[in-house]
């Protein structure tokens, strides 16, 4: 029996047999093309060699594979083709009129379903492992950890670009408010939640002064005048205290960026925007003892780590980010937690780790984050690497306190360590992951645990660094520095699955694999 | 791995084919199935322990259904038919629908009041081995079509496990029946021709799933997630509109691939599409859309049910519950259920108004016809659930102001490239020979173009985020 009629094709082929030949040799040529390719010019060997479960480590071989240089190389030209002929970005870049450019995740966050729309559960549809936590009730759950301890939440959604700036998008230049916008700010302040509402406060603005056109961040200006409503809110929110009384000077100054959504296009040939940056002189950001904490992501760091584009990479600090302006328009310093690319669940993690007594000290809490990470449903917040998580609390008597230890040396085995994605595909360009170490025999130093919670570069400036190869089950010989003395680590997204706030992090300088 | 990936294309089946070519002929089947393994433990390694339980056991049952006897024999030869047929559907049963089962059962029990009937904690663990719709259908076939006299038996497990597990159709089809590939199990030509075939067969579904279904997947993504408040009349029509240019050229263009990769490999398996959107009815349509499946189908369920020789109403019953089966076997979800149900009641009363009324519609009008209810049913097929399926519908048929949510969606669907890939899908649609007919004979300039089509594609493809197969999921 056969399936169907068709099923036995009749077919041949004109061509005679040294041209059959030809096309054969051309087919099993371009098969191998790559390989031959890699073996004379090779690439930079890109990738996460030899991690993980057997499974991760036949991706990683895949990864290997798209990355060959043959690929690599000729990327940027067929990119280049297809902006020029039909206007069209990639996966994560959107190029709009008068090139202007969108992030993807930040349009889908517009139209899209919104947070309050459940996956439905299903075998036949996208399986994942972690089940999804609703955005909304992961920052009620916080805001009622952090009343516990006497602190209050001021959360501040930044609306994304394609609310702010629509004539990009062929729409002149009105205001987007999506309706899952105004219900999520509506149920947030439902559940108690302080929330400031940044969208007719930027809209004010005109539209070219609102975000920066190959970027995804806001314009110095519109930074600023956030900052400032903001700081009112705060200022009512402490019961009308007063402001600081710091004295501040502010001195202009002008700086140029390629823009981060040109840099997932490959296009550095894009005209650098230039901005005006106002830098308060006399704001304090990282003062651990100041009773206002500011959480948030890059739209906290711009303007204010060089790494994000407005400054050299020998500059430590440029000091105009929101950080700056927050604490200047209050006249007094703040205590800053800052991580790119995580503001959703990084930064509370973080500062859930501080010691309960430092944190019962806080008075308000403004919790800067793109609105992006707010207002995507399931499957799009999942593929932006969005992640909504609940925190817990350092525990009163738990408290390690690695301040006062300098250095630790130990051997010890990679027991769980986090997965990070390839550095290509971020909107971030470093970042550390996270490690679990057991067995642990110290060397050097003073540790009463059996274990370590530790993180190690896993890339940087998108290239990937020797620690990103560390594996599990393996043993190895560390020195170790405490997170918070690690400074070249501190902008740094963090990539953390493993999420142990009863340990101090602890930032791993320096490895040799043992035998 | 899928076929549309680096790895796939630059890894393994290179390795595969010189694998392949350097095995004496004796060994080939062998081979074969051992880099089928491969490939199907590249998901995940768990998965491969199932699909060789799967194969021992059909051939297990083969063995006794092909020993002739008397009536003893019989009863021995019908209860390995059926343990063949038990033991298929219920790992297919509870890999696929036991999760399905469990939560519909909690719902009614909900709805009518027999209190909380929590589905066990364990169902929502279990992921869905990847294409074992597919292989166990095969696997099954190999049972019936013996036991039927279709065919022969597989002269070894090796054959046997060749059949199941080769690796250009295990995961999507086409659904090849043990009858139909068994002589070429046992012996089969392996030319320069075939290859050549073959190879440029595989080049234009290639080039079809690349530059034709991903560019329309991106546009259905697009308007299938979007809110309520974003989808317009005009958006809804044209996101489904792409999903249907979506599914056809990424199945059709897989199958494409599968035919082309076994004819590379000395085998020819059975045709999956025919042009299936220029059908004037659902009835051609089911002719024309995954053959191997509707074909598998009329055989093994709707003719032992008595097809259309039992009278009208029993015939129109049939049809009814082999399109909700059918629908089933797509997916463990209502939206499927629904999908089928459409179709079977849409065949019944196009039989109905045929055979009892003589009525059909005008040539002009039955195409766009025909294509539209499928728009409609392509809803269900794609919606991620009922309440989804039906927002969506009432989108196609509203009429509502255009908020500025929705003008961002617009200006992010209605855009050049996308009008583009929607027009030349349209014209590769309605315009252009299907591929087995234009391919029917193998020029130089087809097959040359088959090349420069695989390399314009594989470029895409960098450029391209991760696009797995649609049918993979079923």
């Amino acid at each position: 029996m056969s399936n169907s009629p068709q099923s036995k094709g009749s077919d041949s082929v004109s061509v005679g047999r040294a041209g059959q030949w030809g096309l054969v040799a051309i087919f099993l040529l371009f098969l191998v093309w790559p390989w031959i390719v890699e073996s004379v010019a090779p690439g930079e060997g890109n990738s996460q060699g030899g991690r993980g479960s057997m499974q991760s480590r036949l991706k990683q071989l895949e990864d290997r594979v798209k990355r060959l240089s043959f690929f690599e190389n000729e990327r940027p030209a067929d990119q280049s083709f297809m902006e020029e002929v039909f206007r069209e970005g990639n996966a994560k870049a959107y190029i709009g009129q008068d090139d202007w450019l969108y992030y993807r995740p930040e349009l889908e966050a517009v139209f899209g379903k919104g947070p309050f729309y459940e996956e439905p559960s299903s075998v036949a549809r996208e399986k994942v492992a972690e089940t999804w936590e609703a955005p909304l009730d992961v920052i009620e759950g916080f805001a009622k950890q952090l009343d516990e301890r006497g602190l209050e939440l001021v959360i501040v959604p930044v609306p994304t670009k394609p609310m702010l700036a629509r004539s990009g998008l062929g729409l002149g230049e009105s205001v987007d408010t999506p309706t899952h916008y105004r219900e999520a700010l509506a149920e947030l302040s439902r559940r108690e939640i302080q929330v400031v509402d940044l969208l007719p406060v930027l809209g004010t603005l005109p539209e070219s002064s609102r975000f920066l056109k190959h970027d995804t961040h806001w314009t110095p200006v519109a930074m600023a005048m956030a900052a400032k409503h903001v700081a009112e809110t705060v200022i009512d929110k402490m019961g009308g205290a007063k402001r600081g009384d710091r004295k501040i000077q502010w001195h202009a100054e002008k700086r140029t960026h390629s823009g981060d959504l040109a840099g997932m296009l490959d296009r550095r040939d894009m005209v650098k925007e230039e901005v005006e940056l106002s830098v308060p002189q006399g704001a304090v950001t990282d003062d651990s003892g100041s009773p206002i904490v500011l959480l948030g992501d890059s739209f906290v760091n711009i303007y204010d780590e060089p790494g994000l584009g407005f400054g050299d990479e020998e500059d430590e600090k440029i000091g105009a980010g929101f950080a700056a302006h927050l604490s200047a328009n209050l006249a007094q310093p703040l205590h800053t937690i800052a991580i790119n690319g995580d503001g959703a669940t990084a930064v509370r993690r973080e500062f859930a780790s501080l010691p309960d007594k430092v944190l019962r000290s806080k008075e308000v809490v403004v919790w800067v984050l793109s609105a992006r990470d707010l207002l995507l449903a399931e499957l799009p917040a999942r593929r932006a690497g969005i992640r909504w998580v609940p925190v817990e609390f350092r525990k009163a008597e738990v408290e390690v306190g690695t301040a006062e230890i300098a250095q630790l040396s130990v051997t010890a085995t990679v027991r769980e360590l986090s997965q990070f994605a390839d550095p290509r595909e971020t909107a971030y360009k470093d970042a550390v992951y996270s490690l679990l170490l057991s067995d642990l025999t110290v060397e050097n130093g003073d540790h009463g645990k059996e274990e370590i919670y530790a993180f190690a570069w896993a890339f940087r400036d998108r290239v990937l660094q020797e620690s990103s190869h560390l594996e599990g089950g393996k043993r190895y010989k560390f020195t170790l520095v405490p997170m918070k003395k690690a400074g070249e680590v501190s902008n740094a997204t963090q990539v953390d699955d493993l999420f142990r706030t009863d340990l101090d992090p602890w930032f791993i300088k320096d490895f040799e694999p043992l035998p | 791995m899928v076929f549309s990936s680096h790895i796939f294309l630059f890894g393994f089946l290179a390795l595969a084919l010189a694998l392949y070519y350097a095995t004496p002929v004796r060994w080939k089947s062998l081979t074969l199935t051992l880099v089928s393994y491969v490939f199907y433990g590249w998901w995940n390694p768990w998965f491969l322990p199932l699909m060789l339980v799967s194969t021992v056991i059909d051939y297990a049952c083969g063995e006794v259904i092909s020993k002739p006897g008397q009536s003893k024999r019989k009863r021995k030869r019908k209860l390995a038919l059926w343990t063949s047929i038990v033991s298929n559907l219920s790992i297919l049963g509870f890999f696929k629908y036991a999760i399905f089962f469990a939560e519909t059962t909690s719902w009614f029990a909900a709805q009518w009041g027999w209190g909380a009937v929590e589905a066990p904690e364990f169902l929502s663990k279990i992921i869905l081995p990847v294409g074992i719709s597919f292989y166990t259908f095969q696997s099954m076939s190999y049972s019936i079509d013996l036991y039927r006299g279709d065919a022969r038996p597989a002269r070894n497990f090796v054959d046997f496990a060749c059949y199941v597990s080769m690796f250009p159709q295990l995961v999507a089809g086409p659904i090849v029946r043990y009858g139909s590939v068994a002589d070429q199990l046992r012996e089969r030509t392996h030319s320069l021709d075939g290859f050549v075939i073959g190879m440029t067969r595989f080049n234009y579904g290639f080039a079809k799933k690349i530059l034709l279904a991903n560019p329309a997947g991106a546009i259905a993504d697009l308007c299938f997630e979007a809110g309520d408040a974003s989808l317009t009349g005009g958006i809804a029509w044209f996101g489904v509109a792409a999903y249907a240019f979506q599914i056809y050229f990424d199945f059709s263009g897989y199958s494409d691939m599968a035919i082309g990769l076994g004819r590379m490999l000395g085998f020819k398996f059975p045709e999956n599409f025919n042009s299936p959107y220029r059908s004037k009815s659902l009835t051609e349509f089911w002719r024309r859309w995954h053959i191997s499946l509707s074909s598998f189908l009329r055989d093994y369920l709707y003719i032992p049910l008595g097809g259309n020789q039992k009278g009208a109403g029993r015939t129109y019953l049939n049809l009814m519950l082999v399109m909700l089966i059918g629908g089933l076997w797509h997916g463990a979800q209502w939206t499927f259920v629904i999908w089928g149900a459409i179709h079977g009641v849409a065949l019944a009363v196009e039989r109905f108004l045929r055979v009892r009324r003589g009525f059909t519609f005008p040539q002009w009008f039955a195409l766009p016809l025909t294509f539209t209810v499928l728009l409609i049913t392509w809803v269900f097929f794609r919606a991620a659930d009922l309440d989804s399926a039906l927002t969506y519908l009432s989108a196609m048929f509203s009429f509502q102001d255009s908020s500025d949510s929705a003008a961002t969606l617009a200006a992010v669907v209605f855009r050049p490239y996308h009008l583009f890939a929607m027009l030349i899908g349209a014209v590769v649609i309605w315009a252009v020979p299907a591929t087995q007919v234009w391919l029917r004979q193998v020029t130089g300039f087809k097959a040359v173009l088959g090349l420069i089509l695989l390399v314009v594609s594989v470029r895409m493809m960098s450029l391209q985020g991760f696009n797995p197969f649609l049918y993979f999921q079923f």
